[in-house]
């Protein structure tokens, strides 16, 4: 009876034997112990069932198939052409080669480069300086449209903003006027230039934009005044609506102008620009209404004077 | 057989396709590839012993070592058709042999003498075939190619860790099998 048996569980003795103990008993010695000498004897009756060489038949089928083999494949290696050697390169053209490849990425590189500046130099794009679009003017021999002009060369629009900004001291509506133009000096849609609103009696500020409106807020009332006279000697209705009309008119344009006119002196020299623009606009607006309304009434009331 | 010293000559000789060399390394490695397919169970081991060294043939200018080593890439090329003869057997049914074909394969002679002499192997394949697969192939390198646990986990892809846990619970299970059957002793 075997001692194995006396135990359930096995692999707790097994664990008594070390790996060296284990590798010894598949070689087929033994470490002595009784435990060692079972399982070398187990081990060695399952050696002597497994070895087993092929038979004298199957040794001579399976080395005729394997000779066969190896003779086909030897032969095939024999027959197969030789690799080509490639032919030797001397060292100057190993040299132009590599310097030929080096050029052409350096082309392609320059040339790509040149091509995305000179998108976004026709796209407008505000690079600072104007470096960039020299270069490409200069490279490719061409002009560049919306750049900026030979005298400008070299200074982007923000720098001649910057460059009025600080000419001006004073800050009216000529200054307002000259940043805007520089501003606007590279605009592809650039419309015709505009009476210059600074020009137009703006020379005594805020009180002078009052006298303007009561001039012509007077203006107009005497033209209303002669307007409602002529319409009294063509009937009473045509008459007491065009008078009435072109006085209230004329009032309305006298206050409008010196509202604005009051209001503007009190805001001080700032705003003096802006509420000296509407005034006139106002004033200028009611002469004008007043002057059509008279021209109105006059020509209505020849027409209605009964022919002697 | 051990060919010792001698191995590179015929290893040169056997990559040239030398036909002395090719018979000196099956006389060599077939017993040890014979019977690591036969005790796995193989359906054909001998047929798998011819196409494992076809396989050799075909790979040999890849092989360079000594002849140690040169038996457990053998043995390594036996594990992989092993497994590829088990995936094509389990796709492809086998058909039974006609009474002509067992004709002409029976050797003669006599047959309860071959199966008494059989009997105590039939029962040590028997235990070992009742490990587990993975139990079977460690034991079986271990016992019939004197592989050691590097070369053992190197053929079967598995860590030296998992290659000994396996050794020992193999060994154990064999052992009791074969005591209860009373095949040692």
């Amino acid at each position: 009876v075997s001692s194995f048996d006396d135990y359930d569980d096995e692999m707790a003795r097994l664990n008594e034997l070390s790996d060296r103990d284990l590798d010894r008993l598949f070689a087929g010695g033994s470490t002595g112990s009784a435990l060692s000498d079972d399982l070398g004897a187990v081990l060695g009756a399952a050696r002597t069932a497994l070895t087993e060489a092929p038979s004298e038949v199957a040794r001579e089928r399976h080395l005729a198939v394997v000779l066969q083999e190896a003779r086909d494949l030897a032969l095939a290696e024999q027959t197969r052409a030789p690799a080509p050697v490639p032919a030797p390169v001397s060292p100057w053209r190993k040299v132009m080669r590599r310097s030929l490849s080096v050029a052409l990425k350096l082309s392609v590189a320059l040339g790509a480069a040149t091509l995305s500046m000179a998108g976004l130099a026709y796209a407008g794009v505000d690079l600072p300086g104007n470096a960039a679009e020299n270069a490409v003017e200069n490279v490719l021999r061409i002009e560049l449209p919306n750049q900026g002009r030979p005298e400008n060369a070299g200074k982007s629009v923000a720098d001649e903003v910057q460059a009025v900004i600080e000419s001006f001291e004073d800050r009216g509506c000529e200054f307002g006027q000259a940043v805007a133009a520089a501003a606007s000096a590279n605009r592809q849609d650039e419309s015709p230039a505009k009476d210059d609103p600074c020009t137009k009696d703006d020379s005594n500020g805020a009180n002078g934009s009052r006298a303007t409106a009561e001039e012509r807020s007077a203006e107009g009332r005497a033209r209303a005044s002669e307007a409602s006279g002529g319409a009294s000697d063509a009937g009473a209705d045509n008459a007491g609506t065009h008078d009435d009309f072109g006085r209230a008119t004329a009032e309305e344009a006298s206050n409008g102008g010196q509202g604005n006119g009051s209001s503007a002196s009190e805001a001080g020299a700032d705003n003096a620009g802006t509420h000296d623009d509407f005034g006139r606009a106002t004033a200028e607006g009611a002469s004008s209404w007043g002057q059509e309304k008279a021209a109105s009434a006059s020509a209505r009331r020849k027409a209605n004077r009964p022919t002697d | 057989v051990s060919l010792g010293e001698q191995f590179s000559t015929v290893l040169d000789a056997a990559k040239t396709g030398a036909d002395w060399a090719w018979e000196l390394l099956y006389d060599e490695c077939s017993p040890v590839v014979l019977s690591y397919v036969r005790g796995r169970g193989a359906a054909e081991p001998e047929d798998l012993v011819a196409e494992s060294f076809l396989h050799a043939v075909r790979a040999i200018s890849s092989f360079s070592g000594d002849e140690r080593g040169f038996r457990a890439w053998m043995l390594g090329i036996a594990h992989r058709r092993l497994v590829d003869d088990w995936r094509y057997r389990s796709r492809r049914p086998l058909s039974p042999a006609t009474d002509e074909t067992l004709e002409a394969a029976g050797g003669g002679g006599d047959v309860e003498e071959e199966a008494l002499a059989r009997t105590e192997g039939q029962q040590v394949l028997a235990c070992i075939g009742g490990l587990s697969a993975d139990q079977q192939d460690v034991l079986l390198l271990r016992l019939v190619a004197d592989l050691s646990l590097d070369e053992v986990a190197s053929i079967l892809g598995k860590r030296i860790s998992a290659v000994k846990a396996l050794q020992r619970r193999g060994i154990a299970r064999l052992h009791k099998e074969l005591f209860r059957q009373g095949v040692s002793r």
